[in-house]
């Protein structure tokens, strides 16, 4: 996904998919990943030549983004939970008219869905994006042993959990 | 334990895939929301706004600036005749003289040396020097309107 003659378009197109799966895997909402994503976009729009210049991967810096843009969100949800930001996510959410992907409702997305968001970021970014400790550091903008800590976290919740619900497959 | 733990993460996520597929109004929507700000890069936009707060800042400053300067030259100019010229009476002479003696002995040697250098603002200052000469000739004024007295006696 690299290459001087990459046009904007193309990379949206070739990119869209996986990266709104990235994001639903971060939010579990379909609409506010959507959100999450035009935003994503339009800021790799804006430095769309140089991230061409640089010789950056543009999907490597669009997930870098995205996942920020996830985590920053959950942390203002956090601080004011009961302000709506706008967007056809929040009127959903608050008419009761939530959407969500058609995965959810399994054991292990409850499980995932409840952990702390930026454990959860390293999970999607380490089994879903397959990316390595030090791309998830630089992703995420934290040391790679931070990386490890929040991964041993996650998996001894995700073990619990599963444990305790007594359904560790899902198959 | 981990193993499988890491296996089923992946296969989770490769079959909650299957479900996310993104639509062709959302590729369009993605695609869009590039273009504004590809059309128009940031820097020139911030240019124009930063030329725009110049250009206001320097024509307030401007229409400000020039009352300020021009006030203090006015108001001196005017408050030092009032006195001058509401003094050639009687009771305002005497104030004026000792400051008239006054003025050339310790002024000398600074005021001469002042005044080529400002010719505007200077100015003004020998103006009450003027006043204040004239002000004690209305005193002989008044003594020789006094003097055609005597011949109407003859």
């Amino acid at each position: 996904m690299s290459g001087d003659d990459l046009t904007f378009d193309e990379f949206v197109i070739a990119s869209a998919g996986r990266l709104l799966r990235t994001a639903v895997f971060l939010v579990y909402d379909r609409h506010l990943a959507e959100d999450l994503l035009q935003t994503t976009y339009e800021r790799v729009a804006r430095r769309w030549a140089r991230i061409l210049r640089g010789g950056h991967q543009p999907e490597a810096y669009a997930r870098k983004v995205l996942v920020n843009l996830a985590i920053d969100h959950h942390k203002r949800r956090k601080r004011r939970p009961d302000l709506p930001v706008g967007g056809t996510f929040d009127v959903e959410r608050l008419t009761g008219a939530r959407e969500t992907y058609a995965a959810a409702g399994t054991p292990l997305d409850d499980v995932l869905a409840a952990l702390p968001v930026k454990q959860r970021a390293v999970v999607v970014l380490r089994y879903w994006c397959d990316l390595s400790e030090q791309e998830i550091a630089e992703a995420l903008g934290i040391s790679r042993g931070t990386v490890k800590s929040h991964t041993s976290r996650a998996m001894t919740a995700l073990r619990r959990q599963l444990a305790e619900e007594g359904a560790p497959h899902e198959r | 334990m981990s193993d499988d733990l890491d296996a089923l993460l992946r296969e989770h996520y490769r079959r909650a895939a299957e479900g996310v597929q993104p639509d062709r109004e959302l590729i369009d929507r993605l695609r869009t929301a590039g273009r504004p700000a590809r059309a128009v890069p940031g820097w020139p936009r911030m240019l124009l706004a930063a030329a725009a707060v110049a250009a206001i800042a320097l024509l307030t400053w401007g229409l400000l600036r020039p009352e300020h300067p021009a006030e203090p030259s006015r108001h001196s100019v005017p408050i030092a005749p009032p006195p001058a010229s509401t003094g050639p009476p009687s009771p305002t002479a005497p104030p004026p003289m000792p400051t008239r003696t006054r003025a050339p002995n310790t002024r000398p040697v600074p005021k001469v040396t002042e005044r080529p250098t400002l010719p505007p603002s200077a100015r003004p200052t020998p103006r009450p020097t003027r006043t204040v000469t004239d002000t004690p000739r209305p005193a002989p004024t008044s003594v020789p309107s006094s003097i055609p007295r005597p011949p109407e006696r003859r």
